[in-house]
């Protein structure tokens, strides 16, 4: 029950009640003080009295006072009770249901990623089938259907899928095109932001409140929100947006919580244990080029009954190009495959499977996308990541030409480039090193003049071991090198005795390092230590942690330059075993999370010239992996993924020009022009392809459902009212089930909620108690005063004196 | 105050020593020294059973000390001579001065001084209220009263008032009286001095005659005096003792009366704690004793306006009997009854003095 009235409609009541009931209970408590006054007088004995003729007199001079003294207590008690009992019955000034102004609604439709629940699933397919987001439709064109433009009804829909979008705001008054923009809003795959509607909302009513027309003629606001309110869509803990303040509190009506939750299993992430996927060698071997392959952790979740059950979930995951990446998001073919198996209780789990990279791919137009089987929300089953894949990295090592290589004269006279060519490629040819082959890294010595006028155009990674020599525009030209994204790796130069060049190397990198201009010979040498910082989670060797004490022992160093830096602004990679760092990166670019916000590539520093004069380092075997790992892991952490969550701001290549739609559900969205996709929020899941001037693909953009609000559980009824109660107060909260009918009165329709008429009428509950709590206290006063208490004690005092 | 307990006055049973004497005669206080106003408070003499004890227990605490009457019977002193007139009564002649002078001389004395007290105890419906309780007025004694009340009623107030006085005056061997009325005369003792007197006034107290007819009267005291002073042709003095919750102008008539007929009146006007100060705090219906209905009223309310018409009949009342030139005494049924038995007796030298001298 919303409300009703008080006797007949015709009377025009002064007051309407939004508890009627109450009410009445409340007035009949008028009873009590005449009940208690009768019992009283029914109860007190009689005194037996001599002086009657005294009492008598006096009582009759005072009769007439007396008697208004009493009426007037017994009337404050009255109204006392009867304005507490109205109070409780939450009255409004006004009729009710009568001279309706026009209603303004707002219909806040939840088309976010928990819309695509499936209703039925009889048919198990894919497509076919309606969703939620259907019946939310269906609900708001019903509630439209309560309005009526003739009065001046309005309607505004606000699309709750996050960042909440208004879709007709203001409200018009064009209920019919209010109809057609509902029928026609589409679904998407981000997270509902229910607090971001109600606070545009909030923000528009106090921007209006102050607009003439409004305070002439305010109309009565009501918010319908059209959800589920399922698990993954709210944060209970979190208090609800108050649409308190302005000209008038609206009133809110929500579907019903869903009753049911369903089971949902998502992908929440797709992982390349490399960045990078380097592609085939052209002769086909891949173990050779790409030792340990391509390996891709797939991580999935579950929500809603099915965690309490066993169950196995079989995971696909295809690496597919711009032209099969369609049909690989909507049906994957081949590709790898691997079964999950659930445990009871279990809600996350991962799988890692391999994938290969075709040959000759383009290196910006290429995608993995996973896939599970279809469930009740199948938005979130399926999930593409775009790699970046290449036949080979390019690395250029910045090293001076005048130095003749030395790899035919014996490794006593190789030099840094030397080492580095070979671990890069290497090959094993009758147990001799040599770099014979072309192989996924490809060294390129750049000499350190050149590289001020050259630049590094069309290189992954550069290895400098020249640093005394570069120029100031050559080590320009390596930061903005750095800043497209490559891998910059720094040695000392094992013939410099002074290294001022760390100067221009922290200058230029704006690093807070504080690095030593000479070398530190370490008596007696040391070793490297055995531990990778940060165990497997460390960011460029996390692969080599189980074996790095076997490889770092035969290790030895003996000069190396010393750095220090404040806490964090140094991520060590390597340490020397006397504690100092061996190898260190810069932070912010050397995890994948933050890669893609960094504004440069990895830059890595190794404090130890690669030369046998500083460190044996060179001839042992941990120098290979150590050199494919960094240039492989740091190639990829600079790389910038362009992959984000749908709703969240969209990232795209610099120089993106548009971003061409790629897949089936990108396609409903169309192509986003270059401006559009500059931070702005995409609402869809899809895969775009990010074109530049030329038209050429700079990279493909993956958007992927939210899976933050894949949570398909249920949300507590009394909480969730409880937490609706807050946008407006709990009596103006009305709760539509699903035939329509308000929630624990089937008699009130979603018409009587939309036009009871209280929305813009605060119930005088709270002036009424003050009433009550004044006249209580007038009362009190009075009845002291006509109780004569003062007077008595005054009296009785000088009375026992003079019996004294 | 001495704890009366541990006096010795609770040595011998005051019941039995009562009965013992069942007239005045020897007092315990002539053997144990104690404060005389202990025996002069309600609360002492409510533990007595009898109303001849504790009239007698009043009488000895007040004349304890004093030295006896010197008035026994008629007055024989000589005042003076006057020729022999035919007619005069030969018995009176002074035959002492006829052998010495052979004239005939009538020997002329003070007239007789003996008093008549009749005591006129007002035993109205009004008289039955009392707000202490018996149990109060008799400290650990009894908690009712003989007749079973659990009260102490301004009419038990009167009544040890009324057999003090008339103690004092048997004691003194003037004539007692008593006359207990409402609308009119209920009970009458014949004023004497005889030895059985005495008993009968007690007797007549102790029996409240209205109490018998189970209806309460209202005072009626023009009638009631006109009944009384029908058969008094002698002055006398009457000693009044009512709340006087009467018309006053009805009293102001039979004082009128009284004293047209010369005779001495003493009144004491008892009433009680409650009525004079009227202390009731709770809101509760008020019955009257005199058949004036009933009625339901907040106390506080009208407390200021009841206490002011009640002292205002105080006043007149005082000022009906001080105006004819008489005594008056408010006494309170919680107060001990010292000052009224120490004003009367001032009240009967004076009158004996100016009857001697008359």
């Amino acid at each position: 029950m919303l409300g009703g009235t008080i006797g007949s409609p015709a009377a025009n009541l002064a007051f309407s009640f939004l508890s009627p009931a109450l009410a009445i209970a409340g007035a009949a408590c008028i009873a009590i003080p005449i009940i208690i006054h009768l019992l009283t007088r029914q109860r007190r004995r009689p005194i037996q009295w001599a002086a009657m003729k005294f009492l008598l007199e006096a009582y009759k001079k005072h009769r007439r006072r007396l008697t208004i003294e009493q009426l007037l207590l017994l009337a404050c008690r009255c109204a006392v009770v009867l304005l507490v009992g109205l109070a409780l019955g939450r009255p409004i000034l006004g009729e009710l249901t009568a001279s309706r102004g026009p209603v303004h609604l707002f219909l806040l439709v939840d088309n976010s990623l928990l819309s695509q629940v499936r209703e039925d699933r009889s048919s198990t397919g894919d497509a076919g089938g309606a969703l939620a987001l259907d019946r939310f439709k269906q609900e708001a064109v019903r509630l439209l259907g309560e309005l009526d433009a003739s009065r001046g009804d309005r309607a505004g829909v606000i699309a709750l899928a996050g960042p909440a979008e208004p879709v007709v705001f203001p409200p018009s008054g064009d209920l019919g095109a209010v109809g057609r923009v509902l029928a026609e809003l589409p679904g998407s795959e981000s997270r509902p932001d229910l607090a971001g509607a109600l606070a545009r909302l909030r923000a528009d009513w106090s921007e209006r409140s102050s607009e003439p027309a409004a305070q002439e003629a305010p109309a009565r606001r009501v918010v319908a929100i059209l959800s589920d309110l399922r698990a993954g869509g709210l944060d209970l803990s979190q208090p609800a947006p108050s649409l308190a303040g302005g000209a008038g509190m609206p009133r809110i009506i929500s579907l019903s919580p869903a009753a049911e939750g369903r089971d949902n299993i998502a992908i929440t992430g797709i992982e390349p244990l490399r960045p990078v996927l380097v592609g085939n060698a052209s002769d086909g071997r891949a173990g050779a080029s790409n030792p340990g392959g391509n390996q891709v952790r797939v991580s999935l979740a579950r929500f809603g009954p099915v965690t309490s059950r066993g169950g196995a979930t079989r995971v696909r995951l295809a690496l597919a190009d711009g032209k099969g990446l369609a049909t690989a998001v909507a049906q994957p073919a081949g590709g790898a495959e691997a079964i999950v198996q659930w445990q009871p209780g279990q809600e996350t789990a991962s799988a890692t499977l391999d994938v290969q990279p075709p040959e000759n791919v383009d290196v910006h137009g290429l995608a993995l996308v996973a896939r599970i089987d279809a469930d009740w929300l199948g938005a979130d089953d399926v999930m593409v990541r775009p790699v970046e894949s290449r036949s080979a990295v390019r690395v250029a090592i910045v090293e001076s030409l005048k130095l003749p290589s030395a790899v035919n004269a014996g490794i006593d006279r190789f030099t840094a480039g030397d080492w580095i060519r070979l671990v890069l490629q290497p090959e094993s040819a009758g147990g001799a090193l040599r770099a014979v082959s072309p192989s996924g890294l490809i060294p390129t010595t750049i000499d350190p003049a050149s590289l001020g006028r050259s630049g590094l155009a069309g290189f992954d990674a550069a290895i400098v071991l020249a640093a005394d020599e570069l120029t100031d525009d050559g080590w320009r030209r390596l930061r903005e090198f750095s800043t497209t994204g490559g891998l910059v790796v720094v040695t000392p130069p094992a013939t410099a005795t002074v290294h001022v060049w760390t100067d221009a190397f922290i200058k230029e990198f704006g690093l807070d390092w504080s690095i030593s201009r000479e070398a530190v010979v370490i008596e007696g040498g040391a070793g490297i230590a055995a531990e990778v910082p940060g165990g497997a989670s460390n960011p460029l060797l996390g692969l080599l942690a189980a074996e790095l004490p076997a490889l770092a022992r035969p290790v030895g160093i003996t000069k190396a330059l010393t750095v220090t830096a404040p806490g964090g602004s140094l991520v060590p990679i390597l340490n020397l075993s006397t504690g100092s760092p061996l190898i260190a990166a810069a932070p912010g670019n050397t995890s994948a999370a933050e890669a893609s916000a960094a504004e440069h590539g990895a830059v890595v520093l190794m404090t130890t010239a690669i030369d046998l004069g500083w460190t044996d380092l060179p001839t042992k075997p941990l120098m290979l992996p150590l050199a494919q790992e960094i240039v492989r892991l740091g190639v990829g952490r600079s790389q910038q993924s362009f992959e984000t969550l749908a709703g969240q701001s969209l990232r795209a290549p610099g120089g993106t020009e548009e971003l061409l739609p790629v897949d089936a559900r990108a396609q409903r969205l169309g192509p986003i022009s270059g401006a559009r996709s500059a931070g702005a929020a995409t609402r869809m899941a899809g895969v775009w392809r990010a074109v530049g001037k030329r038209g050429s693909t700079l990279s493909l953009v993956g958007i992927n459902p939210d899976i933050g609000a894949s949570d398909t559980s249920v949300t507590d009824r009394a909480q969730m009212t409880v937490w609706l109660g807050g946008i407006a107060g709990p009596e103006r909260v009305a709760i539509l089930g699903s035939d329509g009918a308000m929630v624990g009165d089937d008699s009130q329709s979603a018409g009587s909620a939309v036009h009871a008429g209280s929305e813009d009428r605060e119930p005088i509950s709270m002036p009424l108690l003050a009433a009550a709590l004044a006249l209580a206290l007038l009362e009190v006063l009075l009845a002291r005063q006509f109780s004569h208490a003062a007077r008595l004690e005054g009296g009785a005092a000088s009375a026992g004196r003079t019996a004294a | 105050m001495p704890d009366p307990r541990q006096s010795d006055l609770y040595e011998h049973d005051p019941l039995a020593g009562a009965a013992a004497s069942g007239s005045p005669g020897t007092s315990p206080s002539e053997q144990v020294e104690v404060d005389p106003s202990l025996y002069l408070h309600p609360q002492t003499l409510a533990r007595l059973g009898t109303f001849e004890l504790r009239a007698k227990m009043i009488v000895e605490g007040i004349s304890s000390g004093w030295h006896r009457s010197p008035f026994q019977g008629f007055s024989v002193e000589f005042a003076q001579h006057r020729p022999y007139v035919p007619g005069d009564d030969i018995r009176r002649l002074d035959w002492k001065v006829y052998a010495r002078t052979d004239r005939l001389q009538i020997k002329q004395t003070h007239q007789e001084t003996t008093l008549d007290l009749i005591v006129m105890v007002d035993s109205s419906g009004s008289m039955s209220y009392g707000s202490r309780s018996f149990e109060d007025a008799s400290g650990e004694g009894k908690k009712t009263s003989l007749d079973g009340r659990s009260n102490w009623s301004k009419y038990d107030h009167a009544t040890a008032v009324a057999a003090a006085l008339s103690y004092i005056t048997l004691h003194q061997g003037d004539r007692a009286g008593l006359i207990v009325y409402a609308d009119e005369v209920r009970a009458s003792v014949r004023r004497s001095s005889s030895q059985g007197t005495w008993r009968q006034i007690v007797g007549a107290l102790s029996m409240h005659p209205l109490a018998l007819e189970n209806r309460s009267r209202p005072t009626a005291i023009a009638r009631a005096m006109d009944q009384a002073l029908a058969s008094v042709s002698n002055r006398c003095l009457i000693a009044l003792v009512s709340d006087f919750f009467m018309d006053l102008g009805e009293l102001e008539d039979a004082v009128a009366r009284l004293r047209h007929r010369r005779h001495d009146v003493i009144a004491f006007q008892i009433l009680d704690r409650a009525e004079l100060e009227f202390d009731f705090t709770e809101p509760a219906p008020f019955e009257g004793l005199e058949e004036e209905g009933r009625i339901k009223l907040d106390p506080r309310a009208i407390r200021d306006s009841y206490l002011e018409l009640i002292k205002e009949h105080i006043s007149r009342t005082e000022k009906i009997f001080r105006g004819a030139g008489y005594d008056y005494q408010l006494l309170s049924t919680h107060d001990w009854l010292g000052p009224p038995m120490a004003a009367f007796v001032a009240r009967r030298n004076a009158i004996l003095k100016r009857s001697k001298y008359a």
